[in-house]
C-alpha cells in the first residue's frame, strides 16, 4: 500500500506541483483565519490577566468600584481592619495623555501610590533613577521601555493630562522590564497618590484597594468577609478571575470574527474539493487501471482519503504559521478598537499549545471531509472504464435521498434563524445570554449555508436550461456548467458565500447607521462637545464643574451643560450610565420613550430619584416602566424609579440615563467627561468652537468636537468594529475568485480534447478566450445573484431580529451599492480569472488535445 | 489536374524527454483535386502527423505545405483556422464529438464556429444528415449511438463547411467490417459526388483500396507509392 501510494500517489502531487500547493493552500486558508481568531481572542484575554496581575502583585484582592467614579478614601481603612487582611494599599489611577515636548504622544496609565504603603504589594525595580517620596509632586517615574522608544532619559520632562490642565512632571527612575515595569506593555507610569488625586479630580477618593492576606488565610473566606462589610458598596475580586469580564466584551466582536472564519472555512473547503476533484479526475484513467489489475474499492478511496490527509496536515503546518502572523497583523488592526473600547494593549500573541493541536487537527480534517465526495465518485469507476472513446454527456445531479437530506439541511438552518427572531418567548430567554445568542446564530448560519451548498446543484440543474442559443460560445459554456453540477455548484458558492457574507454586513452596518444616524438626528441638541478624550474613551481625562463656568462666558455660547458617561458594573454586565443635567438636557436634546409619553417622562426625570432606561437595557434585564431599579454605589444601594424607556440601541447591553444630581448624591463625583455646549442664534458655530479652542486647547489639551465631526466618528467607530471581518471577507472573495479561475483551469484540463477539436473544426483562438470567459463569467454571475439573494435575505433577518432582540424600531435598508459592487468585483474577478485558463488551453498544441492517450 | 495538396521537404521533429524523434523525414508529396489518397504504413511511421500538417493542425519543423498554391507557414493563426474552418473537413479515429451536443447540433458546430449556420447552409446539413443515413438519430447525443452512427456524425461534420479536403484518420479504425464498409462507401461517394479531395490514413488494405493511389510511409518518408486500378494490385502492397 505504501509502495502504491507512493508511486500513484506521491509521483502525481510532485508533477503537478501547482495543484498540489493549491490544495495545501485551501487547507492553509481556513486554519490561518480560525488560528488568528483564536490567537487573537487568547492573546487579548491574556494580555488583560497578564495587566492585572502583574500591576497586583502580592495583593490577592482587589476592592473595585463598580463605576468609573472610584471609592471614598475611607474605604481602605474599613478593608484593613477586616481579619486576615495584612494590608490594603489605596491607589488612584487613570489613562491620561502624554506630551512630550509639547506634542501629545499617546497615552499612560498612570498609577497613583502612597510609596510607603506600596511595598507591600508590589516589588519595584529600577534600571535608572528612582522611586517617588512620598507626597513628592511634579515626580514620575515611568518604564524603560517606554523611555526608550520615547528617546527619554531621567530628569527629562513630560506634561499629562489632568481635570486642571496640563501639568509637568519630571522623570525621576526608570522601572526595569519585570514587574509592575512589563504592565500596560509599558505604558505605566508611577506617581505620587496625592497627585494623582489632584491631576484627576480624586480628592478624598480611592480608584482600587489592594489588598495583601496575612499568609495562611483563604482568599475567598475574606473576599467574602470584605464584601458582607462593604455591603454593594465595592466589588471584591480576585485578580486571576477579572479575564471573565473582558470576556463578555470580546463577546460581540467575536460573533462576526467567528462568522467570517466559518465563511474562510467554508471557502477553504470548496478549493480543496475542487483541486481534489480535479486530481482525482486526472488519474481517473489510472484509477481504472488499478481497478482492472484488481486494486479493490476500499483501497481506491484509502489512496484518495489518505493523501488529501497529507496535503492537509502539510497545509495545517502552513496555516498555523501564517495565522500567527496573521494575529499580530489583526491585533495591530485592533489597537485602537482595544485601547479605547477595552482598554487594553496587547503584549503577546505568541502561538499556544492549544490553538496548535487545534490547527493542526483541523487541516487534515478538512481535508479528509472535502476528499470523501471525490474518492467517491471513484468508488463508481469500473475497471478500464476510463478507456471508452467518448465522455458522458451530463453527470446525474443527486439521488433523491440527497435531494432530500440537502433540502432538510436548510430548512433547520433557516428554521432556526426564523425561530430565533419570530418565536417571542425562545428570543427573550436566548438573547440574554450573548455567548449562547451567538453559537446559536453561528450554528443557524453554518446549517443555512450548508444546506445552500447541497442544494446548489439541484438548482443549478434547474436554473440553467439547455440553451438554443445560436451563439455555440454561449451554447457550450453553459452545457458545460451544467455538465459537471457538483464542481459548477462549488465554484459558484464559494463566490456566493463570500459575496453574501459581504451583503449581509454591509446590510446590518448600513441600516444600524442609518438608525443611529435617525436616533441622533431627533436626540444630539448640542453643537458643541468639549472634552480632553473621546467620548467614553479610556484617556479621556475628566474635567471639574468650574470649567463649565468659564465656558459659558465666552462669548456666542447660550446653553452648557455637563455630561457623563460611566460604565457600571449590573448584574455582571457593563452598562454605560448617561449622566445629564436633566433640568438644561431637554431644553437642547431629545430622548423617544417607546410609550410616546414624552412630557410626563421629562417632568419626571426632572424631578430626580428617577432614571431612564433603554429598550434593550429594559428587555435584556426584564424591567418596565414604574419599576424599581437598585444600583449598587459607593454609598450604598441607589433605589431610583424607571419613568421612561427609550429607543435607543446604541451597545450592546443598554444604557441607563440618570440626573447629575442623583450621580453626584450616590457616586459623590463631581468630574464631568464632557460639556455639551449649544451656539447661540446669532452665532456661528465654527466661531464658537475656535474660541473656546484658542482659550483653553494648549492649556488644557481639550478636544472640540461639532456635532457633524462627533456623529463621523460614531460612524467610523461603526465601521472599525467591522474591520476585521471586512477584511477577511475580502480574502475570501479573493479566494473565492481564484476558485473560479482554479474551476476553469480543470474544465480546461478535462476538456482537452474537446477544446482541440473545436479549433480543429476552425474556431479562432478569440472564441476559444470568449468560451472560457463565458463559463467564467457565468459562474461569477450566478454566484453574485445568489449572494445578493441570500445576503439580502441574511441581513434582514439579523436586522429585523436584532431590533427585536434590542427592542428598537431598526429598518433593514438594502444595500444596494454593495450589491452592484459584488456584481462588479465577481465579474471583474472571474473575467480576470479566466485570462490563465485561456492561455492554458490555446498554449496547448491542437493536435495533442485531440490525440488519442 | 492542378495539385490541391503539396508537402515539399517537410520534417517534423518532436521532443520526446531529452530526445528528439523524427516523425516526418524530408517527406514531399502532391495531392490532386479530387484525388481520393490512402496513406498507409507502421506504427509511428509519420501517417497522423502527415494528416495534421495537411489540416493546418500542425506546423511543420521545416520544410512546408501548401493548399492551392498557399503556403501555410506564411499564415497567421487566424488565417490557419480559416483554412480549417474552410477548406478542410476532418474525420477522427476517435469521432470527437462533443458529448452535450446532440448528432445534429454536432453537425451543424462547424457552421456555427464560422459564423454561417444560415437556413440554406441547415438545409444542406439536413441533406448530408439523410444522406449519412442519421435521421432518425439526429436528435441523439453520441453517448446515445452507437460507433458506425458517431462515425456518420464525424462524416457529415466534416461535410456540412463543404470542404474542398478531407481529411480522415483511420475512420474505419473503431468499426466493425461491415459499418466501415458502409463508411469507406460514404467517403467514396462523397468524392465523387461532391469532387472533394480526401486523404485517408488507414492500417487497413482493404479500406485503401478505395482510394485512387496509396502511399505507404516508412521513417516519415514515402516508401512505395501505388495507383490503383483495381483491388487486386492491393495484394502488392
Amino acid at each position: 500500500m505504501l509502495t502504491l501510494f507512493r508511486t500513484f500517489n506521491l509521483r502525481y502531487l510532485a508533477k503537478h506541483k501547482l495543484r498540489t500547493a493549491t490544495i495545501i493552500f485551501g487547507v492553509a486558508l481556513g486554519v490561518m483565519i480560525v488560528v488568528s481568531i483564536m490567537l487573537l481572542n487568547q492573546s487579548i484575554l491574556r494580555s488583560y490577566r497578564s495587566l492585572v496581575d502583574t500591576v497586583a502583585g502580592k495583593a490577592t484582592l482587589q476592592v473595585v468600584p463598580n463605576t468609573d467614579s472610584g471609592l471614598p478614601e475611607s474605604i481602605a481603612g474599613e478593608v484593613a481592619s477586616v481579619k486576615g487582611v495584612k494590608a490594603a494599599i489605596p491607589v488612584v489611577h487613570k489613562d491620561t495623555f502624554v506630551f512630550i515636548k509639547d506634542k501629545q504622544s499617546g497615552a499612560l496609565f498612570v498609577y497613583g501610590i502612597d510609596p510607603k504603603k506600596d511595598v507591600a504589594a508590589r516589588d519595584y525595580e529600577f534600571a535608572k533613577g528612582r522611586q517617588i517620596k512620598p507626597g513628592e509632586f511634579g515626580a514620575i517615574v515611568v518604564t524603560e521601555s517606554w523611555a526608550k522608544e520615547k528617546g527619554l532619559k531621567v530628569d527629562n520632562h513630560i506634561k499629562l493630562t489632568g481635570v486642571e490642565g496640563i501639568k509637568e512632571f519630571r522623570i525621576v527612575g526608570l522601572l526595569a522590564n519585570k514587574g509592575p515595569g512589563l504592565a500596560n506593555a509599558g505604558l505605566f507610569a508611577l506617581v505620587d497618590i496625592n497627585t494623582s488625586r489632584a491631576l484627576f479630580n480624586r480628592g478624598g477618593k480611592v480608584d482600587q484597594v489592594d489588598v495583601v492576606l496575612i499568609s495562611n488565610e483563604k482568599s475567598k473566606t475574606i473576599q467574602s468577609h470584605i464584601k458582607a462589610k462593604l455591603n454593594g458598596r465595592a466589588e471584591v475580586e480576585i485578580p486571576a478571575t477579572r479575564g471573565a469580564e473582558i470576556q463578555k466584551s470580546l463577546d460581540s466582536m467575536a460573533f462576526y470574527l467567528d462568522l467570517a472564519a466559518m465563511l474562510a472555512v467554508f471557502v477553504g473547503a470548496f478549493i480543496i474539493f475542487n483541486n481534489l476533484e480535479m486530481s482525482v479526475e486526472e488519474r481517473r484513467f489510472g484509477i481504472s487501471t488499478l481497478r482492472a489489475l484488481g486494486l479493490n474499492r476500499k483501497k481506491i478511496f484509502s489512496l484518495v482519503v489518505t493523501e488529501a490527509v497529507l496535503l492537509g496536515i502539510i497545509g495545517a503546518f502552513l496555516g498555523v504559521i501564517l495565522g500567527s502572523l496573521l494575529a499580530r497583523a489583526m491585533s495591530e488592526a485592533v489597537a485602537g478598537y482595544l485601547i479605547t473600547e477595552l482598554r487594553l494593549k496587547i503584549t503577546d500573541v505568541g502561538l499556544t499549545t492549544q490553538v496548535l493541536i487545534i490547527g493542526l487537527l483541523m487541516g487534515p480534517t478538512i481535508a479528509a471531509a472535502a476528499a470523501i465526495g471525490p474518492a467517491t465518485r471513484m468508488l463508481k469507476v469500473a475497471p478500464l472504464e476510463a478507456l471508452k472513446p467518448f465522455e458522458t454527456a451530463w453527470r446525474p445531479v443527486g439521488s433523491t435521498l440527497k435531494l432530500i437530506a440537502s433540502v432538510l439541511v436548510l430548512l433547520i438552518g433557516v428554521g432556526m434563524l426564523l425561530v430565533l427572531f419570530f418565536v417571542p418567548g425562545f428570543t427573550d430567554k436566548i438573547s440574554k445570554n450573548t455567548p449562547q445568542l451567538t453559537n446559536y446564530l453561528l450554528v443557524s448560519i453554518f446549517f443555512a449555508f450548508l444546506g445552500m451548498v447541497l442544494l446548489m446543484p439541484y438548482i443549478l440543474a434547474i436554473t440553467i436550461k439547455r440553451s438554443n442559443s445560436r451563439s455555440f460560445v454561449l451554447r457550450l459554456a453553459l452545457d458545460n456548467l451544467r455538465r459537471v453540477p457538483g464542481r459548477t455548484a462549488a465554484t459558484i458558492t464559494g463566490m456566493m458565500i463570500a459575496l453574501a457574507m459581504m451583503i449581509t454586513i454591509v446590510g446590518m452596518v448600513d441600516s444600524w447607521k442609518y438608525y443611529v444616524d435617525d436616533v441622533f438626528d431627533k436626540s444630539l441638541g448640542w453643537d458643541i462637545l468639549v472634552q480632553t478624550g473621546f467620548f467614553s474613551g479610556s484617556a479621556n481625562v475628566p474635567l471639574n464643574e468650574g470649567f463649565g463656568k468659564e465656558l459659558a462666558k465666552i462669548e456666542g455660547v447660550q446653553h452648557v451643560e455637563a455630561r457623563n458617561f460611566p460604565f457600571i458594573k449590573f448584574r455582571g454586565y457593563n452598562i454605560q450610565m448617561d449622566i445629564f443635567e436633566m433640568d438644561k438636557f431637554f431644553d437642547i436634546s431629545y430622548l423617544e420613550p417607546k410609550d410616546g409619553k414624552y412630557d410626563q417622562m421629562v417632568k419626571d426625570l426632572k424631578a430626580g430619584g428617577s432614571v431612564a432606561v433603554s429598550a434593550m437595557f429594559a428587555k435584556k434585564f426584564g424591567y418596565k416602566k414604574g419599576d424599581i431599579l437598585k444600583l449598587d454605589t459607593p454609598t450604598g444601594k441607589a433605589r431610583l424609579k424607571i419613568v421612561g424607556v427609550i429607543n435607543d440601541a446604541g451597545v450592546d447591553n443598554g444604557f441607563i440615563y440618570i440626573d447629575r444630581r442623583d450621580y453626584k448624591r450616590y457616586w459623590k463625583d463631581n468630574s464631568v467627561d464632557a460639556f455639551a455646549v449649544k451656539a447661540g442664534k446669532d452665532y456661528s458655530v465654527s466661531t464658537v468652537s475656535k474660541k473656546i479652542k484658542d482659550r483653553w486647547e494648549k492649556s488644557y489639551g481639550i478636544k472640540i468636537r461639532e456635532n457633524k465631526e462627533f456623529r463621523n466618528e460614531i460612524m467610523s467607530m461603526l465601521d472599525q468594529q467591522f474591520a476585521l471581518t471586512n477584511m477577511i471577507i475580502y480574502v475570501a472573495i479573493l479566494v473565492a475568485g481564484f476558485g473560479i479561475m482554479n474551476s476553469a483551469l480543470i474544465n480546461i484540463l478535462q476538456r482537452k480534447r474537446e477544446l482541440s477539436v473545436i479549433r480543429a473544426l476552425g474556431a479562432k483562438r478569440r472564441q476559444i478566450k470568449n468560451l472560457i470567459l463565458s463559463e467564467s463569467v457565468i459562474t461569477g454571475f450566478i454566484g453574485a445573484a445568489f449572494g445578493g439573494i441570500i445576503g439580502i435575505g441574511l441581513g434582514a433577518i439579523i436586522v429585523v431580529g436584532q431590533g427585536m432582540i434590542v427592542d428598537v424600531p431598526i429598518k433593514y435598508l438594502i444595500p444596494w451599492m454593495a450589491i452592484i459592487g459584488s456584481f462588479i468585483i465577481a465579474l471583474s474577478l472571474t473575467a480576470i480569472g479566466s485570462v490563465i485558463p485561456a492561455r492554458v488551453a490555446l498554449k496547448r498544441e491542437i493536435v495533442e488535445g485531440i490525440s488519442y492517450e | 489536374m492542378a495539385n490541391k495538396v503539396e508537402v515539399k521537404d517537410v520534417f517534423k521533429t518532436y521532443k520526446r524527454g531529452k530526445t528528439g524523434f523524427h516523425a516526418l523525414n524530408g517527406i514531399s508529396l502532391s495531392i490532386k483535386e479530387g484525388e481520393f489518397l490512402a496513406v498507409m504504413g507502421p506504427s509511428g511511421s509519420g501517417k497522423s502527423t502527415l494528416l495534421h500538417l495537411i489540416g493546418a493542425l500542425d506546423k511543420p519543423t521545416s520544410g512546408d505545405v501548401l493548399i492551392d498554391g498557399t503556403f501555410l507557414s506564411s499564415l497567421s493563426d487566424d488565417a490557419l483556422s480559416q483554412i480549417r474552418r474552410e477548406k478542410v473537413g476532418f474525420i477522427f479515429q476517435q469521432f470527437n464529438l462533443l458529448p452535450t451536443l446532440t448528432a445534429r447540433e454536432n453537425i451543424l458546430l462547424p457552421l456555427k464556429i464560422a459564423g454561417k449556420s444560415s437556413r440554406e447552409n441547415e438545409k444542406y446539413a439536413n441533406e448530408i444528415i439523410e444522406a449519412v443515413g442519421l435521421t432518425n438519430f439526429s436528435d441523439h447525443l453520441p453517448e446515445e449511438m452507437s460507433g458506425g452512427q458517431m462515425q456518420r456524425v464525424g462524416i457529415a461534420r466534416a461535410l456540412a463547411i463543404r470542404p474542398s479536403i478531407i481529411l480522415a484518420d483511420e475512420p474505419t479504425g473503431n468499426l466493425d467490417s461491415k459499418t466501415s464498409e458502409e463508411i469507406l462507401k460514404l467517403l467514396k461517394d462523397c468524392q465523387e459526388k461532391f469532387k472533394q479531395t480526401i486523404i485517408m490514413v488507414t492500417h487497413d488494405a482493404k479500406a485503401a483500396a478505395y482510394g485512387d493511389r496509396i502511399i505507404r510511409l516508412k521513417d516519415g518518408q514515402v516508401d512505395e507509392e501505388v495507383e490503383v486500378y483495381g483491388a487486386n494490385l492491393i495484394s502488392n502492397l
